[in-house]
């Protein structure tokens, strides 16, 4: 890769609520970055904090507190710019896709017109004629149909999967350079997630934008990423491009996660899951957060006391964990003894 | 030259669906449930979803039938109608041979059937210990003295991989993953024949549901007990189920072994569904057959075929003449005119 400054770039990111029961640590030193036309895939399961890292570094934290980190955007600090600029670049250079398209969009105004606002708020000199004009363009290109006459409903008119189109039509409306998608497939059927995730494709081609998408699907993750974070307990445990991470995961959740899938293309003849649940954040585990759920550790004292720090695995990936040289043997061994029972 | 395989002839389809070899503990005829859209402040009945419509299948023992489809297919009020959670329109449900009628007294049939549900949050009650949930069944059946109950629990607990000092807490102090094992130790209280489980895993977390995947099939290779197995997770299904049926707008368009079904699928619209699932396999090589459109309404479903709207092979006599769920090229039922010239699409 060319030596480009990333779009987006995340380092060091800590973030803390504070709750009844004593303050949650959701995002703990947390660093990523993405570059320009890159789709990166930010995976883990519920409350590792994958949406929130990227929340807090977009300014859009309601509740919790930012302990520390820094994040730029296009070289500039997002954290330390003041609200009214960085409010300029939200839905224009740096714009999301969320989870519920039914919430993200404004019930009382027609679809259309908040396809228009998205442009006119940016761009207050544009007529509300061109505005219009772009907006059934816009319309069009995520696949609305009769965009013309489709401009003048309500949500409420639209099914699940169009007001999706609707909101991607937002995300892309001013050429953005960062895309966040937070779950964008997640409440719809798979036959629209898949218009969905061809569309973003298409979206990413156009604008050129970098796209961060956070999802817990792992085969969504590998139809759209060249490059994965896998989060756990707050925390990134693997970084590497896509093929690596299904191929040769270098760190025990990863190599957990992929083998308790059940998959569509093949007859698996043994799920093996992960032992245990994920850790109640109030209370994570003084060593290595998974050290409870790791086979591979066996209650090691480095992993019962010391906190891996993520580093480099391999040229192209990092992990976090104490014993990364022994993953790839042990996960054969584990495989094999599977395979061996059934 | 196809053969139908509704009613009372249902056997003639055969033996490649394993129908000579067991009898099926659950048996569902024609079922059809609709419910009725009302409007103004009478409440006038204006027109029905057609949520089910004629729908039929068995299910064997010790054997797992997945139903899957769309949200809004029916495949969740399929499960519900069978159970007499909802009373069905028409159509006929046997258990082990036995019609269970609006008469059926709702405590006898759940001795043989139970139902775990999606929500393990909404489906135990808060205010009794985990033990006492798993009993209620037996209680509410007269079923043993209080100590007898308890050791009932016990044992249930050991099934579904709970600890004995976990007996008395309240399902607030439980994960998703253990409060889905207490829904399935309830369910299994009473050793019931057939089990109905709405989309069991999908509120539970992927490592977490590889756990209650692999619990249900040790359960189920331990007691023989039947499964009709409701989900949307194509993957899942695969793992779980013997037989698959394919449900879209109230309709099955396919049923089979789940090996015919997922490696020669003939309904265009599995084809389409198990195209669109994105698999695990970076830069993976699929002919993914993209459906235009949505889901048509369920309370004006389109004429003749209810897929043709959708459907990338449809004709003009899709309009006209409804596809028979019955027999074609391969060994599986399918409900489409097309369904001979299938290599085109696959």
């Amino acid at each position: 890769m060319v030596a480009v400054a990333p779009v987006l770039d995340i380092s060091d990111l800590t973030v803390e609520f504070d709750t009844p029961e004593g303050t949650v640590r959701a995002v703990d030193h947390v660093s990523y970055s993405v570059d320009a036309g890159e789709t990166l895939a930010v995976v883990g399961e519920t409350g590792c904090g994958k949406s929130v890292t990227v929340l807090a570094a977009l300014g859009l934290l309601g509740a919790g507190r930012i302990v520390s980190g820094a994040v730029t955007f296009g070289g500039a600090d997002l954290l330390d710019m003041p609200a009214k600029k960085r409010r300029r670049l939200l839905g224009h250079d740096l714009t999301m896709v969320f989870q519920n398209p039914m919430t993200a969009l404004n019930p009382v105004m027609t679809v259309g017109r908040q396809v228009a606002e998205t442009l006119l708020v940016h761009e207050p000199k544009m007529s509300r004629g061109t505005a219009r004009d772009r907006a059934i363009e816009l319309l069009a290109m995520v696949g609305v149909p009769q965009p013309d006459v489709r401009y003048n409903q309500y949500p409420h008119e639209f099914s699940g999967g169009m007001c999706q189109r609707v909101v991607i039509a937002m995300a892309i409306a001013n050429k953005p350079r960062l895309i966040v998608a937070d779950e964008p497939t997640t409440a719809v059927d798979v036959t629209i997630q898949a218009q969905l995730l061809d569309l973003l494709r298409v979206a990413r081609e156009e604008t050129g934008a970098a796209v961060v998408m956070i999802t817990h699907d792992l085969g969504v993750v590998a139809e759209v990423a060249e490059r994965v974070a896998v989060m756990y307990a707050g925390r990134v445990v693997e970084m590497a491009p896509v093929e690596q991470i299904f191929r040769s995961p270098r760190h025990p959740y990863t190599v957990g996660l992929l083998s308790c899938l059940p998959r569509l293309d093949r007859d698996v003849s043994e799920l093996i899951p992960i032992p245990g649940a994920p850790p109640d954040l109030r209370d994570v585990a003084r060593g290595c957060p998974f050290e409870p759920r790791c086979e591979m550790s066996a209650a090691r004292s480095a992993c019962q006391n010391t906190r891996p720090p993520l580093m480099p695995a391999d040229p192209n990936s990092v992990s976090a964990c104490h014993f990364v040289d022994e993953v790839e043997s042990w996960a054969r061994a584990r495989r094999g003894n599977v395979e061996e029972a059934a | 030259m196809s053969v139908r395989t509704e009613g009372k002839d249902a056997g003639s389809g055969g033996d490649t669906l394993g129908r000579d070899a067991k009898t099926p503990v659950l048996q569902v005829e024609h079922l059809v449930k609709h419910f009725p859209v009302r409007k103004g402040v009478f409440g006038r009945r204006v027109g029905e979803v057609h949520a089910v419509s004629d729908v039929s299948f068995e299910v064997f023992k010790g054997q797992t039938l997945g139903l899957v489809g769309e949200s809004g297919c029916g495949k969740s009020t399929t499960g519900r109608t069978v159970m007499r959670l909802l009373e069905p329109t028409s159509g006929v449900v046997r258990l082990q041979g036995q019609e269970i009628t609006a008469a059926t007294n709702p405590r006898d049939l759940a001795r043989d059937m139970a139902f775990v549900f999606q929500d393990p949050f909404a489906s135990l009650n808060p205010r009794l210990t985990a033990a006492k949930n798993v009993t209620e069944p037996l209680r509410i059946q007269g079923a043993g003295d209080a100590a007898q109950r308890r050791a009932r629990a016990l044992e249930l607990f050991a099934h579904v991989g709970l600890r004995e000092d976990q007996l008395d807490r309240l399902p607030s102090e439980f994960s998703g993953g253990q409060r889905q094992r207490i829904g399935i130790a309830r369910a299994l209280a009473l050793s019931p024949k057939v089990v109905i489980l709405d989309e069991p895993v999908s509120a539970l977390d992927v490592s977490v549901q590889a756990q209650v995947l692999n619990l249900l099939k040790r359960l189920q290779a331990e007691t023989d007990v039947a499964f009709l197995f409701i989900s949307h997770d194509l993957s899942v299904v695969r793992h779980l189920c013997d037989r698959v049926a394919v449900m879209y707008l109230g309709k099955i368009v396919e049923i089979g072994d789940r090996a015919q079904v997922y490696d020669r699928p003939l309904h265009p619209y599995t084809q389409a569904l198990l195209s669109a699932v994105p698999v695990p396999v970076p830069g993976a090589r699929r002919n993914r057959i993209v459906l235009q459109g949505d889901l048509p309404s369920p309370v004006n479903p389109p004429k003749g075929c209810r897929f043709r709207t959708r459907c990338p092979k449809a004709q003009a006599i899709c309009a006209e003449k409804e596809p028979e769920l019955a027999s074609r090229t391969g060994a599986q039922l399918v409900a489409c005119h097309f369904a001979d010239d299938d290599r085109s699409m696959v």
